[in-house]
């Protein structure tokens, strides 16, 4: 790991959604950086922007329905702003994504090794003689026994996990310096989804590449990630390193989110809940700590104004606001002690 | 796809037997029969039930059906007592004039339709989209009989581009000038036919155009760098003209029926101007005939889709 320089930049990213006519921001302020080689995992509840921050990376919201601000550097790239252009030239060679659900991510009228040569054919990384047999090796590389044949196939004739694959060998086709994982086994089978992860865990290490892994699944994140961002309402409330966050988690979010997963220690005891749900958009106002509306005994807190650079508590380990100085479970005999088993 | 293609083709069997049933009832039940025009003074009505003992009309249903059918099946429709000619010379005469101007009305639907659906959905609510979807409102809202009307009054009658009757020049000679005289001849009402026809194209490729656009895999193929261009074509287009290419044999039909008002009203000696004659005189041999081929086209037709379907789609093609 190069120290210093980042593949990925991200400073003050906001994007505003227009809805209903109204400007709404659904991404507020978003600070984050993944070195090369390295594995970020975003995590967060649904709708707490963690896709919209990925699908700004790679540059896909349509102009007229959100606008997006800040400053996203990828390999030296600006990214807010560039042209279409320049846009299409980096997507799939600096930037490769890998959606939730396979299926719809598929286009269902083309051959699987069509779809994973066009990734080719649209940049000049490799030669056009080089491309069917780069599919083969592609298809081999994530594992399918049989590439020739399911080059030839059609996204429906093959199963969940098949496609998944599918999709990581369209991603990595160019080889890019980042990936992009956005919840990719929440669409599978329980039993396919570690085999994905693997996959993408041993093609991140072979090939040296940054992984942008956005997930709700804490185990994933502590099995693949070195470092972690967790997001609250289109804000990052908590980052570090994924020993930092898990030994010593400290926004009131990030204690209330590994509270409320199952685990050993908790076996048989009732598993926390965290009342309440996201505040819709229209109803986020960025400038408070909005996790506080949830937390009933901090209730005063959460109508207090909070600064939008977040508190250092140990080098490279960010948590914004002031909160979790006061913050508690009622019942705290889950001290930080039993929570360090994540 | 033989196996399909087979398969299809064998459930037409059972398709059929029911429609001429169906076809042989609705004749039986038309008021008259051959003999009822040679009703006069003069005839002895022993005589007359003489006739229809020869003809065998006193028979049981089913003999008769049985008869019918296998006549049907040699291609012996039976004759028109109007015309005093077969029914399948009658038909031989014009189905020519008719599948050319299905051809022609065919070809122009899409040519008109596919380009006036693409640049809407490339300006989606900008003035081209309004304004095609204010035109193919209207086409659909008009009665087509006005709009025949009005192709013929406008390019006929004041402007004399085309001719507004008959189906070739009497003057002309050679194969080739009868040929073009029939193009020329084909045009106005073919126009007048894609013009009305278009809506129905117009706004399935519009929609599968707009719904498609925001599927997964065209942001696939924008997330691996495919160009705008390209993933309009290759990706959205290719997957929403699906509904057009199965919708293609069910046009062919229509265009038979829609045959029956236009070539009336374009003077056009086809089988719709046959029909409509026929009715009006009663002409039971006839009738039945071209309801019998309408009918038949119409399985023709749904087979036609379901095999294009299936061409088209690898999902139905490999299931």
């Amino acid at each position: 790991m190069i120290e210093g320089k980042n593949l990925l930049d991200a400073k003050g990213v906001s994007v505003d959604f227009r809805i209903n006519g109204k400007w709404l921001t659904a991404l507020y302020n978003v600070d984050l950086a993944v070195k090369p080689g390295e594995v970020l995992a975003l995590v967060g509840e649904s709708g707490s922007g963690k896709s919209t921050f990925a699908t700004s990376v790679i540059g896909l919201h349509s102009k007229n329905q959100a606008r997006v601000s800040g400053s996203i550097v990828l390999d030296g790239h600006q990214i807010i702003g560039a042209s279409d252009k320049e846009m299409q030239e980096l997507r799939g060679v600096k930037v490769g994504m890998i959606f939730q659900d396979p299926l719809s991510a598929l286009n269902p009228l083309m051959k699987i090794g069509d779809q994973i040569s066009e990734a080719m054919e649209v940049h000049d990384v490799y030669p056009r003689e080089k491309w069917e047999n780069r599919t083969i090796e592609l298809l081999k590389e994530v594992g399918i026994t049989k590439p020739e044949r399911v080059a030839k196939q059609y996204p429906h004739e093959l199963s969940g996990g098949m496609r998944q694959r599918v999709m990581i060998a369209l991603a990595i086709a160019n080889e890019p310096d980042l990936i992009i994982a956005d919840e990719p086994t929440t669409a599978l089978d329980v039993t396919i989804q570690a085999q994905i992860l693997d996959l993408i865990q041993e093609i991140q290490k072979k090939k040296k590449s940054g992984v942008l892994l956005i997930t709700h699944d804490l185990g994933v994140v502590a099995e693949m990630a070195d470092s972690v961002a967790v997001m609250y309402a289109g804000q990052i409330v908590e980052s570090g390193s994924v020993e930092q966050v898990f030994e010593n988690p400290t926004h009131p979010y990030t204690r209330s989110l590994l509270r409320a997963n199952p685990s050993e220690d908790t076996t048989g005891d009732e598993l926390y809940v965290i009342p309440g749900t996201v505040p819709s958009l229209a109803d986020m106002d960025h400038s408070k700590d909005l996790f506080l509306q949830r937390v009933p005994w901090l209730a005063d807190l959460a109508q207090e104004k909070v600064s939008d650079t977040p508190a250092e508590i140990e080098k490279g380990h960010f948590v914004r606001g002031n909160a979790w100085k006061d913050f508690s479970f009622p019942d705290e005999k889950t001290s930080k002690k039993k929570l360090k088993k994540w | 796809m033989w196996k399909l293609i087979i398969k299809r083709v064998l459930l037409m069997i059972p398709q059929l037997l029911l429609m001429t049933l169906l076809v042989f009832w609705l004749a039986k039940f038309m008021p008259g029969d051959p003999f009822t025009g040679k009703f006069s003074p003069q005839l002895d009505l022993n005589q007359l039930r003489e006739m229809r003992k020869a003809a065998g009309l006193d028979d049981p249903w089913y003999v008769q059906y049985v008869r019918w059918i296998g006549n049907v099946f040699h291609g012996n429709f039976g004759e028109s007592f109007v015309m005093k000619k077969d029914v399948t010379t009658l038909i031989g005469q014009r189905i020519g004039n008719t599948v050319m101007l299905s051809i022609f009305g065919l070809i122009l639907t899409y040519l008109i339709g596919i380009p006036m659906a693409v640049a809407a959905a490339k300006k989606e609510g900008k003035f081209i989209d309004n304004f095609f979807l204010t035109f193919t409102s209207i086409t659909f809202g008009i009665p087509a009989v006005i709009v025949y009307l009005f192709l013929i009054f406008m390019f006929g009658y004041m402007l004399h581009w085309f001719p507004t009757t008959g189906s070739v020049s009497l003057s002309a000679e050679g194969p080739i000038q009868i040929f073009l005289s029939r193009i020329y001849h084909v045009i106005l009402p073919a126009t007048a036919y894609a013009l009305l026809g278009t809506v129905g194209i117009f706004n399935y490729l519009r929609v599968g155009l707009l719904d498609t656009r925001n599927l997964d895999f065209i942001k696939t193929a924008r997330a691996k760098g495919v160009s705008e261009k390209a993933i309009f074509w290759k990706h959205n287009f290719r997957n929403s003209v699906l509904p057009l290419a199965q919708g293609f044999g069910y046009q062919i039909v229509s265009i038979f029926g829609g045959a029956v008002i236009l070539e009336t009203i374009f003077n056009f000696p086809g089988m719709g101007q046959l029909f409509t004659n026929s009715v009006t005189t009663n002409d039971s041999a006839v009738i039945t005939t071209l309801i019998l081929f309408s009918g038949f086209l119409s399985l023709v037709g749904a087979m036609l889709s379901d095999l294009i379907l299936a061409w088209v789609d690898p999902r139905v093609r490999i299931s």
